[in-house]
């Protein structure tokens, strides 16, 4: 492999190698080849968040074959931090961003490459022919059926570890906690256009079956946060009134009950718990209600000056 | 502050198109633009903004953009809304006064010379009022509930906040930094910082292409949208006095029921209705404290933003003062 001047490149490839260190530098080397073939200015940027000397040793041996750079953070990093890292030592027009481990087969990742063009921002492989276990793919079906209905998008696979963005994309996004994953979905509710092709699945490393209870409840934080964000994150108070409005209304109807009850059955409001439910959800929507209000006051004051729109063109 | 529009060179209006697939009003909407600019003594330009149309708006608009030198184009990446597509014009906008109006042939630029006649008086904003309206009852009886609502809320009376055809002073509208559905409420956001308002009756056309973006399911986000503005006229610079009239109601509660505690107590009632009216009491205490703490958060950000609320104040403030005094 040559060392290319990496000034302007045409493809960076970003590898987030985490922990991974095995079987991993056949791994980077055809990355490298598959982006050297496309452009003669192809560069290779390999995060870890692994600070054992080894693993450094390992990759380090590697830099000097190749344009290469090593960016290394501390194991507390998360992917979005090993992502942005990685993309800050970009010069790449357009960035292949691929997981720790091979999971399609070379001719795939050579495919996703090429279906870049003028029409086309991001470009996301969903994986066909699956060899990972059964309960592995119904989890990750399950979940991108969850991620389609609540963001209004379809995406096959959106876990798939590979994926392919023009630069601007990723310079207008601003990645965050764990919103690294679902880049192709903010990118499309900003407006770019993404393009899902299929990719013959090669294989999973990783955790098979079931996973912990921690994995389960951080994507169910991940949905409510990306649904939060692309319906409400301008408007806070239409989320927080609308929960407020159910729980005060609720609270409202059930003191009413009390006094039917009192008029036409004669029993006591005083000796009944109803009102401490009625009064506890009131007070729910109300702390509902001040923390939407309080969400469009940090909106008007900070958020302000940054546009909703993208533009495409314009003449 | 009056303004004179010169006859130079200078650019003195824009006017900002928002356009959501209206491939069939676009060039009837820029030819009877020319038709009335021809009179215009001033330089202007026209700003198409394309809000992610899945027809041939665009390619319309590049068809026409060939031919009409001081038309420009925006095309959006998708479908944003109409605030947005309307931020998109002004913040590409370069004349001194901006005058919006819809796409689709339904209102008429011969009346831009109206507005600008009122701008010319002095106002910052002139809104259009739709006064003989063209559309469906269905349309037209929740818009009117809604610009009462709005009105009697907000306290800046008009007759129809929906109308696009309007006309700023540039640099009132970029104050603004509109976000989210804002649009119709720019008249209501720019009383917050000064701005004169008037309101003209204006031509209404029915619909003759394409169909109504507007539905039912509005109406609620329109009332959470005039609570979000009435806080934000009333109390964006002093939020702990907007949280704490918010708080008023439980505070009043917890009043209530921790006298009838003390009651219950003294007159002697089960014991278990003192702890119950007590109880009752705290909770809406709780609810109380809280949004007064909800409050103080607001006043730290607030205290801590770059608010520049009194952008506007500043450019409508007058100084009078000593002839010579510094």
């Amino acid at each position: 492999m040559n060392q290319v001047d990496c000034d302007k490149c045409q493809i960076s490839v970003i590898v987030l190698l985490g922990r991974h260190i095995s079987e991993s530098e056949g791994y980077l080397r055809n990355l490298f080849e598959i982006a050297a073939d496309q452009t003669e200015r192809a560069e290779l940027v390999v995060v870890m968040n692994n600070d054992g000397k080894n693993a450094k040793r390992y990759v380090e041996a590697f830099i000097d074959e190749t344009a290469m750079k090593l960016v290394i953070l501390d194991k507390k990093a998360s992917a979005s931090d090993c992502f942005r890292a990685g993309f800050e030592e970009t010069s790449g027009e357009n960035i292949l961003v691929c997981g720790a481990y091979q999971q399609l087969t070379l001719e795939s990742y050579r495919n996703i490459i090429q279906q870049m063009n003028d029409d086309v921002d991001v470009v996301v492989p969903y994986r066909e022919e699956r060899v990972d276990s059964g309960i592995n793919q119904f989890q990750s079906n399950l979940f991108n059926r969850l991620l389609n209905a609540i963001t209004s998008l379809s995406f096959k696979d959106i876990s798939c570890n590979v994926k392919f963005f023009r630069r601007v994309v990723l310079e207008d996004i601003s990645v965050y906690g764990n919103m690294f994953r679902y880049l192709p979905i903010i990118a499309g509710k900003y407006g770019f256009k993404t393009l899902e092709i299929p990719c013959k699945h090669l294989g999973e490393q990783g955790k098979k079956g079931i996973y912990d209870l921690q994995t389960y409840v951080a994507r169910l934080v991940d949905l409510f946060t990306l649904f939060f964000n692309i319906h409400y994150a301008r408007k806070p108070l239409r989320f927080f009134s609308t929960v407020g409005a159910i729980l005060f209304i609720s609270g409202i109807m059930v003191v009413s009950l009390a006094f039917l009850e009192k008029i036409f059955m004669g029993h006591s409001i005083g000796d009944s718990s109803i009102l401490i439910i009625a009064m506890l959800l009131m007070v729910a929507g109300a702390q509902s209600g001040s923390t939407g209000l309080l969400g469009e006051v940090i909106i008007f004051s900070f958020g302000r000056a940054k546009t909703d729109y993208r533009i495409e063109k314009i003449i | 502050m009056s303004y004179k529009p010169s006859a130079n060179k200078t650019l003195y209006l824009s006017i900002v198109v928002p356009l959501y697939n209206e491939e069939e009003s676009v060039e009837k909407l820029v030819s009877r633009i020319i038709d009335v600019g021809a009179n215009f003594k001033f330089v202007y330009e026209i700003i198409l903004v394309d809000d992610g149309s899945t027809d041939n708006t665009w390619q319309s608009i590049e068809k026409l953009k060939s031919s009409t030198p001081n038309l420009r184009g925006i095309k959006l990446r998708r479908n944003y809304g109409q605030t947005n597509a309307m931020v998109a014009g002004f913040d590409h906008a370069a004349g001194e006064i901006i005058v919006t109006l819809d796409g689709d042939l339904q209102n008429d630029p011969s009346d831009i010379p109206m507005l600008l006649q009122k701008i010319e008086e002095g106002y910052d904003i002139v809104s259009g009022w739709r006064k003989d309206r063209k559309d469906h009852f269905s349309r037209v009886l929740p818009s009117k509930i809604a610009n009462w609502i709005i009105s009697f809320t907000i306290g800046v009376k008009l007759h129809d906040y929906g109308c696009s055809l309007k006309a700023y002073r540039t640099e009132c509208i970029k104050s603004l930094k509109a976000y989210g559905d804002m649009h119709r409420f720019f008249p209501a956001l720019a009383s917050m910082t000064g701005a004169r308002i008037a309101e003209v009756p204006v031509k209404h056309y029915p619909r003759k292409f394409g169909v109504s973006k507007y539905g039912f399911d509005r109406i609620f986000k329109v009332i959470s949208d005039i609570f979000m503005i009435k806080l934000l006229i009333r109390f964006v610079s002093k939020p702990l006095k907007g949280f704490f009239l918010f708080s008023v109601p439980f505070l009043a509660m917890a009043g209530f029921f921790s006298t009838l505690g003390v009651v219950a107590y003294l007159l002697n009632w089960t014991e278990g209705k003192s702890f119950f009216f007590m109880l009752l009491s705290i909770m809406a205490m709780i609810a109380g404290v809280h949004v007064i703490f909800m409050g103080i958060i607001g006043e730290l950000v607030v205290g801590n933003s770059d608010l520049k609320q009194t952008r506007m104040i500043e450019k409508t403030k007058k100084v009078i003062q000593k002839r010579g005094a510094r």
